[in-house]
């Protein structure tokens, strides 16, 4: 951030003139608002400039075509009244596409069954048959949309955007055992004796009877458990030294060997595990992400593909909650919140700096 | 109040379409490009000034103005404006190194009060502007249209003029310090 402070009134007119006109850095607008409050004077300025230019609008010369089609669109909707809202879902091409996406999805993929043996017990054979195929079963949540499942052990999971998992349909109950790639939460039915364990790539996580979140996709540098309920261990593959025994609020991260991190598996205490699981009820909470790390998770979420024409906004950081906001709007907000600017082609999205 | 302006309010009460339409297409320009200014996207800001027409299309009888058409249009739009925003800032999101857009726009926002409306959106205001701008000197003119009107970049003004861009930061200054002048009397 800039620390010097505005000399001239050249200086200030010129930074006013950018900001009227869209084309000021924040750290400019920081600037300039310095120096307006600084004293009456210099805000009485400021205001003759902002209200001359505001009122140069009225001069706008009019673009006759611009103006027939905005008519044509105000009185298609004056003749057949529509509540706001609809018109707002009506706005979005993507959106309409998206939600037809979304239902064939969640229609045709709640379960997706890899293994002809499998399918064909389901449809024709006697349960009882099931379980001697010994098939491996494939859940998974396509990129844009989440998946719910019933484990055969009455274990319950939810999948996030973008995920998988696997498990054999077990010859008898004792085994209890599942492949993540992915993120998801897990809601494991109570039986002490045999433990219900998920392989998270490297992190293998054993459970009795708890609620816990497991994030794990491949192209990520780490692995997270996140306890909510219960207790479970965790160890990382090959180095059963590492194991550990969570407690509810705890969190369990593994760095990836690849991921250039000093400590690889590290416990922290006293996290909220809401903010982990929040994903569930469809909600996306940012905490100081990344630009990079947002889009992966837009990406997963909307199943858009996501272009950075500029490397540096990779590093700009966000805070804030997305709760059933289509991408539309939430690029919207990243645009109205820093200079970002989008364009949108079918599912790809470009993102690139504006102004200047 | 002219005859002619209590005419239209008339027959924008009456919910003639008439008025309506000749309305929306006297001012819709100007009124988008006025919404620009807040919100940084053309399409946003034509949505916002359709929504305010269609709004008061729908409550057509209960329209009550005080000042003038055309203020009245301005002040609609500036709320439509803010009103985005706010929405925008309530869904919780925000850049987190800097609050730029809070700080444009309680700037922009900054001591805006209703009588400003009907003193800098006049007809008079228009054609004093308008006065003011035709007798800039013709590259200082060409610039501050290519900004203001056609909203382009310092950047994109001086690729396509072929001058530096200081040349257009110091035009653009000496086309705001002459308006500002000659528009002295409204402040």
């Amino acid at each position: 951030m800039m620390k010097r402070d505005l000399t001239s009134r050249k200086e200030a007119s010129e930074l006013i003139i950018k900001l009227l006109s869209n084309q000021a850095t924040p750290g400019e607008c920081f600037l300039l608002d310095g120096w307006i409050k600084k004293s009456d004077e210099n805000k009485a300025f400021f205001l003759r400039s902002r209200n001359v230019w505001l009122a140069t609008s009225q001069v706008i010369k009019p673009e006759r075509a611009r103006i027939e089609k905005a008519l044509d669109i105000v009185n298609e909707k004056i003749n057949i009244p529509r509540s706001r809202e609809i018109h707002l879902h009506e706005r979005g091409q993507l959106q309409g596409n998206r939600n037809l996406f979304k239902y064939l999805r969640v229609a045709a993929l709640w379960i997706l069954i890899f293994g002809l043996g499998t399918i064909f017990s389901m449809f024709f054979i006697k349960p009882a048959r099931i379980l001697n195929l010994n098939s491996a079963v494939s859940v998974i949540a396509p990129r844009g949309s989440k998946a719910f499942t019933v484990l055969p052990d009455r274990s319950v999971v939810w999948l996030n955007a973008g995920s998988k998992i696997e498990y054999k349909i077990p010859d008898n109950k004792t085994v209890r055992e599942v492949t993540i790639e992915g993120e998801a939460y897990f809601k494991v039915s109570k039986d002490s004796e045999h433990p219900f364990t998920v392989n998270a790539q490297d992190m293998i996580i054993k459970a009795y009877g708890t609620e816990f979140n497991v994030k794990a996709y491949p192209g990520e540098k780490v692995v997270e458990t996140t306890l909510v309920e219960g207790s479970v261990s965790v160890e990382i593959k090959n180095k059963p030294s590492n194991k550990t025994v969570l407690k509810p609020n705890e969190q369990a991260i593994y760095y990836k060997p690849d991921s250039g991190h000093y400590e690889n598996f590290l416990v922290t205490k006293g996290i909220d595990p809401s903010f982990y699981t929040q994903w569930i009820n469809d909600r996306l909470q940012i905490k100081g992400e990344t630009l990079e790390d947002l889009a992966i998770m837009l990406e997963r979420k909307y199943d858009v593909t996501i272009h950075f024409d500029d490397n540096k906004l990779r590093d700009l950081r966000f805070t804030g909650i997305i709760e059933n906001e289509t991408i539309e709007q939430i690029l919207e907000l990243i645009k109205i919140s820093s200079n970002v600017d989008y364009r949108i082609k079918g599912r790809e999205i470009w993102l690139s700096k504006t102004g200047k | 109040m002219s005859l002619r302006e209590q005419e239209l309010i008339t027959g924008l009460q009456l919910g003639k379409k008439d008025t309506f339409d000749f309305l929306f297409r006297s001012y819709y320009s100007g009124l988008c490009t006025y919404a620009n200014s807040y919100l940084k996207s053309s399409d946003n800001s034509e949505e916002i000034v359709q929504e305010v027409f269609i709004r008061i299309w729908e409550r057509h009888s209960k329209i009550v103005i005080h000042t003038s058409i055309r203020a009245y249009l301005y002040q609609s739009v500036y709320n439509g404006c803010m009103n985005y925003i706010k929405s925008v800032q309530s869904a919780g999101f925000r850049h987190i190194d800097m609050e730029d857009v809070s700080i444009r726009n309680e700037l922009l926002s900054m001591d805006f009060a209703d009588a400003e409306f009907s003193r800098i959106f006049t007809e008079e205001a228009e054609r004093d502007i308008e006065s003011a701008i035709s007798n800039l000197p013709d590259q200082c003119r060409e610039i501050f249209t290519m900004c203001r009107v056609d909203n382009l970049t310092y950047k994109e003004i001086s690729d396509l003029l072929s001058v530096s861009k200081s040349t257009v930061k110091t035009q653009m200054s000496r086309a705001m310090s002459r308006i500002l002048k000659q528009m002295e009397k409204y402040f």
